[in-house]
């Protein structure tokens, strides 16, 4: 496989992204969309080895820095903005890989934004939603005086359910089959099943584990094993049809 | 639904596309990322220049470690941004095992970093022969910093932002930290997620990097007031700032870090000059 850098053109600045072509011909597209804040490579390298791991079954990957945030520094679009810098960003993608189903890995804070894009896209093939945080967003200016949540933070148990991010979920579920990842003892893991169960979609609960933060490496790989394979799933599901 | 594979003349556009895009250029800022080789890795770099050059001075700044390097990105995406909005120029760079470069982390050694320094610094001096590159760094990246600027000869200045002159230690204190913040029920071998070095013990103490520091040409250190002091020589002038080290450093003071780093550059320039 490999790694290419690019600087997306928005209209709120330069979005830093990584596609990562796999050495094979592509046969799928791939978004992957980390929480809020979020960083594209992730704790320890999570997202930038997950994209590894899908190239390696034949899938282009795209993970960008969220505007205003490491390599996105220089488009800072308000948060009015940032969804539309965001589609921008995703479009620059699919322009570009228009031909080729697309699967979306969402995590966190992310993805109701992960849900939002399969929903909109012409040929959705699948949504991998890790540890979805289905409560409202907090607001920008309260992220950057709080700084970043340390790794192995933990939201409040029972959020109150953002009806954007469901509303997203919904819209995505109408159009591709969604996997939902949760820890056992992920504390939104109720939430998150009664959710899935809703929306009729599938749920792997990992046992004895958080997902959330990803604070160690363990749970670090299980989550990169786990996409790897709901993604090979869903290619000889696509392949299959 | 269509079961298809990109043809070799899209993937070929694709290829050309990603080229083009790896750089972009506005507010008078032209921007540069792309990887650079160093000890058989793969490494990530990024660059910020002005598009109209008003002072020489250009610092590639050396990251810290694991989750520092992640988590202090805003000091580094504003000095970078400050310096080429300024006239000048930085680069920021993922050692080996982080971000987007290849590498094992732990595996990775004092002189690993060092070299990736000086490949870092290479790479900015080939794409941006115009500026005057020097090293900076944050917390262990100063040490990086210090010990790269020795090893490239006598005389070089340097910038560090809240510098960690004591890698061994940096390394004790991460693990301890880690432990606190998961009440001892962290993996071994590993701080805040990421992978600590396999052999903490042979990465240099105070007094190598002290030395190394000596045979330098001075700088500036940017620090918090109440972080405890690290060891500098006299060639070093301190801009402390209100404000004490902590791992989750609020923005602002990122922030502030980065502005304050920025404006020293212009003195140090000026003091060269």
């Amino acid at each position: 496989m490999s790694d290419h850098p690019v600087l997306v053109p928005t209209q709120a600045g330069p979005l830093g992204a990584i596609v990562t072509e796999p050495e094979m011909a592509a046969v799928a597209a791939c978004l992957i969309v980390p929480g809020v804040g979020g960083h594209r490579t992730g704790v320890n390298q999570l997202w930038t080895r997950t994209a590894w791991a899908l190239a390696e079954n034949g899938v282009v990957v795209f993970r960008m820095d969220w505007p205003g945030f490491a390599e996105s520094s220089l488009a800072m679009p308000g948060q009015a903005k940032r969804k539309r810098a965001i589609a921008e960003g995703v479009a620059w993608f699919r322009a570009r890989t228009a031909e080729l189903p697309l699967l979306v890995v969402g995590a966190c804070a992310g993805v109701g934004a992960a849900a939002s894009m399969a929903a909109r896209d012409r040929e959705p093939a699948g949504v991998c939603a890790i540890e979805p945080y289905l409560g409202p967003l907090p607001r920008r200016s309260r992220l950057r005086l709080r700084g970043i949540r340390p790794v192995g933070g933990r939201p409040a148990r029972r959020q109150p359910l953002d009806p954007r991010t469901v509303e997203d979920l919904s819209r995505a579920a109408g159009r591709a089959p969604i996997h939902v990842l949760v820890g056992e003892r992920d504390r939104s893991r109720q939430d998150v099943v009664d959710i899935a169960q809703r929306l009729g979609a599938t749920v792997e609960i990992v046992p004895s584990v958080a997902l959330h933060g990803h604070a160690t490496t363990a749970v670090q790989a299980i989550t990169i094993e786990r996409v790897a394979r709901w993604g090979r799933e869903i290619l000889a599901e696509v392949a299959g049809r | 639904m269509r079961f298809v594979t990109s043809r070799p003349d899209r993937v070929d556009e694709r290829l050309r596309e990603y080229d083009r895009a790896s750089r972009w250029s506005g507010r008078g800022i032209d921007r540069d990322v792309f990887f650079f080789s160093s000890t058989g890795e793969r490494l990530y770099g990024s660059l910020f220049a002005a598009s109209k050059l008003r002072g020489p001075l250009a610092f590639v700044l050396v990251p810290s470690w694991g989750l520092e390097s992640r988590s202090l990105d805003v000091t580094a995406h504003t000095f970078a941004t400050r310096m080429a909005r300024g006239g000048r120029a930085a680069m920021l760079f993922h050692p080996p095992g982080h971000g987007d470069s290849t590498g094992d982390a732990a595996a990775t050694s004092m002189e690993d970093l060092v070299m990736a320094a000086t490949d870092a610094l290479d790479a900015a001096r080939q794409r941006r022969p115009q500026f005057r590159w020097e090293l900076g760094g944050i917390r262990l990246g100063a040490s990086i910093a210090g010990q790269a600027a020795a090893n490239g000869g006598r005389g070089r200045p340097l910038l560090f932002i809240e510098p960690a002159l004591a890698p061994a230690a940096f390394f004790e204190e991460l693990e301890r930290a880690s432990r606190r913040a998961g009440l001892g029920r962290r993996a071994d071998g590993e701080a805040f997620g990421y992978p600590l070095p396999m052999h903490p013990e042979r990465w240099p103490g105070a007094e190598e990097i002290a030395g190394a520091l000596a045979s330098s040409g001075g700088g500036v250190v940017v620090r918090l007031r109440g972080s405890p002091p690290e060891p500098v020589p006299e060639t070093f002038a301190i801009r402390a700032l209100p404000g004490s080290w902590q791992r989750r450093l609020p923005w602002h003071s990122q922030r502030a870090l980065a502005r304050s780093a920025a404006i020293a550059v212009r003195d140090l320039e000026r003091s060269l000059s």
